[in-house]
């Protein structure tokens, strides 16, 4: 049992454990609530709701008596300085005068409601928690009120941005809690409701709260909700531990298998990601949000702007990983196809794949476009929000991975030619380029429905190719290749966008034309009968109250305000006299009775205007109470054949269905039909152009067809789309872009990109900050970012004031113009004071001059020109405190103010009136009245872009440019003087160079030069030295057993002349002695051979990573690229630090002088032993001398020494290596040297 | 004679038979919209969104969305709202533009709601498509 649990089976019992979890959790869910016990529980929740309420309540009152204490201690500053910052309505009187309000809200004096005690007030539109405090001083009595809005019934932009107290405890809750503030409603106590009284510790504040019974069933939903997290964690977690045991088998296998287990992990992974509904389920925001984008390709894997996200890095790193092993496998095994068939067949596999990628990409935009309500031209932010920058990135990493696919499929195709080097190279891409472009040609002419426009497709092409030759080159490293296949990337990807985006504005020309129409009087009949059903079963309490304010809340939850159709419901009284009413436009009224149709049942009518081209179609229905008829209610809808409502309502009242279009701005739209045979339009600019009537009424006689005109219209050229529908001759219009529009389009998006891999350099540099410090240490370096500071910065600064310029300047047209409208207003009613009452006065004024505006009396609401968002209380009928303060107490006659509404900010201008003695402000705002300014928002992106882009790319390109040509003579010193301390006196710097950097690599290459003859002369001072004193040595030392050597042999041959009888003897003694002195000779031999032997080896650890750096450095300044391709960033290896590095400057040096412009040093691990592989692309060995080179004395160059090869070689193999050449040709040459690793 | 029976058997197809698949055409529509919203299953009518279909919901989502668009944020809001039950309450189609309105009751987070609903329909060629389904 013991050994079961050993730490090597850990991981399979963790997973098998968690296995096991999930199972289990799958079942759980029914057993974990016991139902029997339910009855309990609920009451237990009623009882938790019950509290919650009431705490939540409490709480409210108390703060706000709280807040309210505060104010009243600070009454005198309030009054001084005008600043309160608090989501608290705040208002003070003094007596019955309100002295001072720092929100516009309509709330009654406080004189009807008790101080000291908190109440709930409605005004109709919404329900304020108030409390009224009082402040008495010497002479006078302060009422200090503060209110909270607790409920907000009007919903203009959506349930969840309404503010409601009652819901938001709902939520909490986990069930309906409806808050009865009036404590109008019976007590529900049934099966389904619960109804409890609130009452709160301080004052007497009570209302009725009404809890509906959570059901079981939702109860087991939430459950499931929260195993089914626990689930997903769980089966993550069981995918790790999964991989990590699966990555424990193939970590050494080969690549195949590697790129496999990648493949599995990553796509698995997204697949697990995508059962689990991460992020969707979990997180609901804009990046969630399935209208930013979505598509249902691939079962929804990119469903939404962050689940395209996370597709899009998956994949991208899924091509990441193939390329480079791809890279790695050609580069161990060169393809060494002959066969040109072959290489045909590949080349048009790698076209029709390259094509069908381009397609693809192009598809995948078209969706993106299509499928998105994203705009990403029609406004601009560097640093956009959170889901359009994902958007962007999106985008951005679908053409890279695209472009790098199609360059991993360009680099197969290099293996399938049968023609190496790199001149042979140059020539394929040539012959690429061409059939890229007119198999291009041809793969669109065929298709149905090609992809992007022929433009896009020859400039793709072309830049590809032109990013494939620079690549080929200069061989550049990643972090290059990186930025330049991200730019072609941008470039494609924008350029489809903008094509794209074009299109879809067409097609909304279309879709706007069919929606101008679509409603017809049936379903406008069945919009006024819903509503008035509605009504019917709301009414059904008080009719009196607050009408106005009833009308517009009955209109704003019916399909009316949703249509945002021309509409009105009214109410009237049993006599006819109305009670309330909301009309969406003022110029309704003029088309409608003033009393109803008095009846008893419910009636729909349809009549003409009377001026014919509209209908008004409305129903009456009475209303009754305890069957008692109490009076009327009217829902009516002015019916156009085109609705062009849109263009009369109020924006902040305007849905994005009355908007027509969210694709083209709304100033670039223009629609016109024929009715009747007389054009009608919505706008004036048509009106007056007769040649463009004449050519719609041409087209009017096609009937049943659609075309596209184009039309100039005021200097401006637009594009329409002419069709017939249902007898009617409707055109759609927008604004045609021109070129600079256009440029201004393109980098909207491209600086965005920009901006991306900016960022994503940053990253990386940040994570790799040695380098990047390092970096910042060149000269070239500190002079780019020199320029670019220079250069662009002030540029910046330029546009961000100019852009800034133009707004102050916009704004102060609008204050002037609104300004010019209110002298106009104040000099007609000059004209006629007086003579007119206000009312009638300022209603003739408003009609008269076409100007919306609004008149305060003192503090209060007196006339508008669009009275009903007053009356219904939708707009606070209250002047802002600070133009009130301005114009009344400082005596001023003007002031210029910003205001809000809904979260719509406008501008106000603020004018003192008289008529009749009496004094009024008058208000005229931007939020009623339109402005036009002389440079649109549009205008001015053109401009900023357009223009200021161009000059930002232009001067980014000349700073790198002129940075480059400044640094490189410093660079090339520089490299040089390393190379020069390192010993190679080859150096020499290349290039014609003037003035004082001339002067100086004159010099340089001059005092080198001198070096190098003094080194040869000392060198051969030195050697002729060596061999006199070598030969002295060896004259010498010979010379002693010399001596021995002659007199024995003298003395063997005097005993031999002699016949000398010892002769046997001497002859013995002497050979023995020749021999011994040979024997000396020898050894004499072998000493001096010793000490001509290499000095010794200092053999230890060392890195070679590090070594092939700095001889990479030493060649900086020569005309040669080297691409150092590792393993890992350290390669321990025992031997000669210095004898390593002259092994590899031998071998760089050997390359330079053959000519060589790039060498790659790839550096290989296996399980014993490290590959280094030296390859260049010189001028190769001749054949003749290949057996030669590890020749000592061989030598191909006039000043060599012919050691260089024989000593690396030497040293390779005394430290049990090896160094053979493997390959030679005019292509270049490869050396590879195999290491021992060290023994750990 | 033949001449009569043609023009008799072109009178009997355009008066007769032709309203009637059109009318069958547009109820099948209904039908599918009124079995899959009470369950949420979108992908009972979402073959029938037009290229640029209105949606609006009172959780404040509005506009023109693709047909894409349009399966993920009805996919998403039934997801948050779950649906109880949908029946149609009011039925139009002998007019240019069909519609039909019905009363969705739906669960959000144990919290039942309930909330009018509006689709129209709109012939795209000789295709009828959903052009609007307003949830408010």
């Amino acid at each position: 049992m013991k050994g079961i649990f050993k730490k090597s089976n850990l991981k399979w019992i963790s997973l098998i454990t968690i296995l096991v979890l999930v199972l289990i959790s799958a079942f759980a869910a029914p057993y974990l609530i016991d139902k029997k016990m339910w009855k309990i529980r609920l009451e237990e929740k009623l009882k938790e709701a019950e509290t919650l309420v009431a705490k939540a309540l409490d709480k409210k009152v108390d703060h706000l008596i709280s807040f309210n204490n505060n104010v009243k201690n600070r009454i005198p500053q309030l009054l001084r300085e005008n600043s309160l910052s608090t989501n608290y309505i705040v208002f003070v009187y003094e007596e019955d005068s309100l002295i001072y309000w720092n929100k516009e809200a309509d709330i009654e004096t406080p004189v009807r409601y008790k101080t000291g005690l908190p109440f709930f007030y409605d005004d109709g539109l919404r329900i304020y928690l108030t409390y009224i405090d009082t402040l008495v001083d010497k002479k006078n009595r302060f009422y200090i009120l503060t209110s909270e809005i607790l409920e907000q019934k009007y919903n203009l932009y959506g349930e969840e941005s309404r503010i409601s107290f009652s819901d938001s405890l709902s939520v909490e809750a986990g069930t309906n809690i409806t808050i009865d503030y009036k404590n109008t409603s019976t007590k529900l106590q049934n099966g389904r409701y619960r109804t409890f009284a609130y009452k709160s510790p301080i004052g007497n504040l009570h209302c009725n709260v009404i809890i509906e019974n959570p059901t079981l069933d939702s109860e087991i939903n939430n459950l499931k909700k929260n195993i089914y997290t626990i689930q997903s964690v769980l089966i993550v977690l069981c995918f790790f531990i999964a991989i990590y045991i699966l990555f424990g088998y193939v970590r050494n296998s080969n690549r195949i298998i590697r790129f496999a287990f990648w493949t599995l992990t990553i796509g698995g992974g997204r697949v697990i990601i995508y059962l689990l509904g991460i992020p969707s389920t979990y997180y609901h925001n804009a990046l969630t949000d399935p209208s930013n984008f979505s598509s249902p390709f691939a079962f929804g894997f990119v469903r939404s702007p962050a689940e395209f996200l996370i597709t899009a890095i998956a994949g991208t790193i899924l091509i990441i990983i193939g390329s480079n092993y791809f890279e790695e496998h050609t580069r161990e095994k060169p393809s060494t196809n002959k066969n040109l068939i072959l290489f045909f067949v590949a080349l048009i596999i790698f076209t029709l794949l390259f094509l069908l990628t381009l397609r693809g990409v192009g598809a995948s935009i078209r969706s993106v476009v299509f499928d998105s309500s994203i705009r990403y031209f029609r406004e601009f932010n560097l640093i956009p929000e959170p889901y359009i920058l994902v958007m962007n990135l999106n985008i951005l990493m679908l053409g890279f991975s695209a472009i790098l696919f199609s360059y991993l499929l360009l680099s197969l195709l290099y293996g399938f030619f049968p023609y190496e080097g790199k001149n042979n190279y140059y020539k394929l891409l040539g012959g690429i380029f061409l059939f890229l472009q007119i198999a291009g040609f041809l793969f669109d002419y065929f298709q149905k429905n090609p992809q992007g426009t022929p433009q896009i497709r020859t400039t793709y092409i072309s830049l590809f190719v032109l990013v494939a030759y620079v690549v080929l080159k200069n061989n550049p490293r990643q972090l290059k290749r990186f930025v330049l296949y991200s730019l072609l990337a941008s470039i494609l990807v924008v350029n489809l966008l903008t094509h794209y985006n074009s299109e879809l504005e067409k097609e909304s020309l279309k879709t706007t034309s069919i929606e101008l129409t679509r409603n017809d009087e049936n379903i406008y009949s069945f919009m006024v009968m819903q509503t008035l059903k509605q009504l019917n079963t709301e009414l059904n309490d008080e009719f009196s109250n607050r009408m106005n304010a009833r009308a517009f809340l009955a209109w704003n939850k019916s399909l009316l305000y949703n249509e945002n159709v021309q509409s009105f419901i009214r109410f009237f009284y049993v006599d006819g006299k109305p009670s309330g009413s909301y009309l969406t436009n003022d110029n309704i009224e003029q088309l409608i009775d003033t009393r109803p149709l008095q009846t008893d049942s419910v009636v729909l009518i349809q009549t003409p205007n009377i001026f014919g081209d509209s209908k008004i179609i409305r129903g009456i229905a009475p209303v009754f109470k305890n069957n008692y008829k109490t009076g009327y209610a009217e829902v009516g809808v002015v019916y156009n054949r085109v609705n062009l409502s849109f263009a009369a309502m109020p924006k902040f009242l305007v849905k994005k269905r009355s908007l027509i279009s969210d694709v083209i701005d709304p100033n670039r739209l223009v629609v016109v039909y024929l009715d009747g045979g007389i054009l009608k339009s919505s706008t004036d600019k048509i009106k007056s152009d007769d040649s463009f009537i004449n050519r719609l009424r041409q087209i009017s006689k096609l009937k049943n067809s659609e075309e596209w005109i184009s039309a100039n219209i005021d200097g401006e050229e637009y594009l329409f789309y002419i069709t017939e529908i249902s007898g009617l001759v409707i055109g759609v219009g927008k604004e045609e872009k021109n070129i600079s529009w256009k440029i201004s389009d393109f980098f909207k998006v491209f600086f965005i990109h920009v901006f991306i891999i900016f960022m994503i350099i940053l990253i990386l540099s940040v994570l790799n900050y040695k380098k990047t410090l390092r970096l910042f240490e060149s000269y070239k370096a500190r002079l780019i970012a020199g320029f670019l500071v220079v250069s662009v910065v002030p540029l910046l600064i330029t546009s961000v004031y100019l852009k800034n310029l133009i707004e102050v300047k916009n704004n102060e047209l609008i204050k002037k113009r609104l300004q010019e409208y209110s002298i106009q207003i104040k000099k007609y009613l000059d004209n006629y004071s007086g003579r007119i009452k206000s009312e009638l006065l300022f209603g003739k004024a408003a009609h008269d001059l076409s100007v919306n505006f609004t008149v305060f009396k003192k503090e209060k609401y007196f006339y508008s020109t669009q009275p009903y968002y007053y009356k219904s209380g939708l707009m606070p009928p209250l002047i802002q405190y600070k133009a009130h303060s301005e114009i009344e107490k400082r005596d001023k006659n003007i002031t210029f103010l910003r205001n809000f509404f809904e979260g719509i900010q406008y501008n106000s201008f603020y004018a003192k009136i008289v008529n009749e003695y009496e004094e009024y402000i008058l208000e005229i705002n931007d939020f009623f009245n339109d402005i036009s300014l002389p440079l649109s928002d549009i205008e001015l992106d053109v401009f900023m872009f357009g223009i200021l882009s161009l000059s930002s790319i232009l001067l980014i390109l000349l700073s790198t440019l002129l940075a480059n040509q400044i640094s490189q003579p410093i660079i090339k010193l520089t490299n040089a003087t390393r190379s020069l301390s390192g010993g190679d006196l080859s150096i020499k710097i290349e290039g014609k160079y003037t003035g004082e950097i001339g002067d100086l690599t004159r010099g340089f290459n001059m005092m080198v030069q001198r070096l190098k003859e003094n080194q040869e002369e000392l060198a051969m001072m030195e050697r002729e030295s060596a061999w006199k004193e070598m030969a002295r040595q060896v004259a010498h030392e010979i010379k002693n057993p010399l001596t021995p050597i002659k007199l024995s042999v003298q003395q063997l041959i005097a005993a031999y002349k002699d016949r000398s009888p010892k002769f046997d003897t001497i002859f013995d003694k002497v050979t023995n002695t020749v021999i011994n002195q040979i024997e000396l000779l020898t050894n004499i031999a072998s000493e001096f051979s010793n000490f001509a032997r290499m000095p010794r080896l200092n053999i230890s650890k060392i890195d070679l990573v590090k070594i092939i750096d700095s001889v990479i450095d030493l060649f900086q300044s020569e005309k040669i690229n080297v691409n150092f391709i590792k393993s890992s960033e350290q390669i321990i290896v025992e031997g000669d630090e210095q004898h390593f590095t002259r092994t590899f400057v031998n071998l760089f040096r050997n390359s330079v002088q053959a000519k060589a412009k790039n060498i790659i040093v790839d550096v290989k691990e296996f399980d014993n032993k490290y590959e280094i592989t030296v390859e260049d692309d010189g001028e190769g060995i001749e054949e003749e001398f290949i057996g030669k080179i590890f020749e000592e004395k061989f030598t191909t160059k006039k000043q060599g020494m012919g050691l260089g090869l024989k000593l690396s070689r030497r040293f390779i193999e005394s430290i049990g290596g090896t160094i053979e050449l493997t390959k030679t040709s005019k292509e270049g040459t490869v050396f590879k040297i195999k290491l021992m690793k060290p023994k750990t | 004679m033949k001449l009569l029976l043609h023009t008799a058997i072109l009178f009997f197809m355009t008066t007769i038979v032709l309203p009637q698949n059109r009318d069958a055409d547009i109820n099948r529509i209904f039908a599918n919209i009124e079995e899959g919203l009470p369950t949420g299953s979108i992908d009972r009518f979402s073959n029938y969104f037009a290229d640029k279909t209105f949606i609006s919901l009172f959780n404040g989502k509005s506009g023109y969305f693709s047909a894409n668009q349009a399966y993920y944020v009805l996919k998403d809001f039934f997801g948050i709202y779950r649906p109880i039950s949908f029946k149609i309450d009011n039925l139009v189609i002998d007019t240019i533009n069909p519609f039909s309105s019905g009363t969705l009751r739906m669960s959000y987070r144990g919290i039942r709601k309930s909330a009018m609903v509006f689709i129209s329909l709109q012939k795209y060629g000789d295709q009828w498509r959903i052009s609007q389904i307003t949830i408010n």
